[in-house]
């Protein structure tokens, strides 16, 4: 069956997600340069704001050998040329997982691709209610 | 009103609804579809939030937004910013965030609704 334009739109951003993942320990600046618009606001775990800039400085300098991220689940809603993506992934340095964290994030289609504009994300930690879980 | 402003105020609201546990606002203010990641990392959908504001917000909750930027994409619109939030929930525990947040808006009939919506206190800086 033909899938249809949002679809495909979800597909395209999911996969943009898995070599996101992929580029960071390679750090493949040339894909954050095409991926990232120039207005992309990053507000990290700790919830300090980065620009594309700064995240590609830290890229360049900050990220640990051998890491591998991991995409464990992600839900793209397409709003026109809008898209709002949830997910959660992890990051392993060995046996030692660094991050566990879920995301929200906002992309935009420019001239037939997709470009992140907006991403947050949280590390897992306990639930603020725990009652909730029971 | 610009779009900007309009969803300034919706903010403002939207914190001035949270002591008066006003659910009606945010039956009409956040979409069905509504995800929210608290900063701990866990997901909320619409139902949920209503339920955690009428059953953990007591009346002494102060917030205040300290930061706000729009960027509309036609129907759509980024909403990042800062806010600061304290009181005692009704399980007794006192509540202190000073929140960064990532929303995301679209504009249905008229008027804003929110789709997405991701908050995480601000700890010490990773770099």
């Amino acid at each position: 069956m033909e899938m249809t334009r949002d679809e495909q739109a979800a597909r395209e951003i999911e996969s943009a997600f898995r070599s996101w993942l992929e580029k960071i320990p390679q750090g493949d600046v040339e894909f954050f340069e095409r991926t990232l618009a120039d207005e992309w606001h990053y507000t990290d775990v700790s919830s300090h704001t980065h620009t594309k800039r700064h995240y590609i400085q830290l890229l360049q300098g900050h990220i640990p050998e051998g890491i591998k991220g991991e995409l464990r689940e992600i839900d793209v809603r397409i709003y026109g040329d809008v898209a709002v993506v949830v997910g959660h992934y992890t990051v392993d340095a060995g046996d030692t997982r660094i991050q566990d964290s879920r995301f929200t994030a906002a992309w935009v289609r420019r001239d037939g691709r997709w470009q992140a504009v907006a991403h947050q994300a949280a590390n897992i930690g306990d639930p603020i209610y725990p009652e909730e879980e029971a | 009103m610009t779009d900007e402003h309009a969803l300034e105020t919706a903010f403002r609201d939207w914190l001035a609804a949270i002591p008066r546990k006003d659910l009606d606002f945010f039956r009409r203010t956040i979409a069905d579809e509504w995800v929210y990641t608290d900063y701990t990392g866990h997901v909320h959908d619409k139902a949920e939030y209503l339920k955690l504001i009428e059953e953990l917000i007591s009346p002494d909750h102060e917030t205040e937004l300290v930061e706000i930027e729009v960027k509309p994409y036609g129907d759509t619109a980024r909403v990042v910013g800062r806010y600061t939030s304290v009181g005692t929930l009704a399980n007794g525990k006192r509540s202190v965030q000073d929140s960064r947040f990532t929303a995301m808006w679209v504009s249905r009939d008229g008027r804003w609704q929110s789709v997405a919506r991701q908050a995480g206190n601000i700890g010490e800086a990773l770099f």
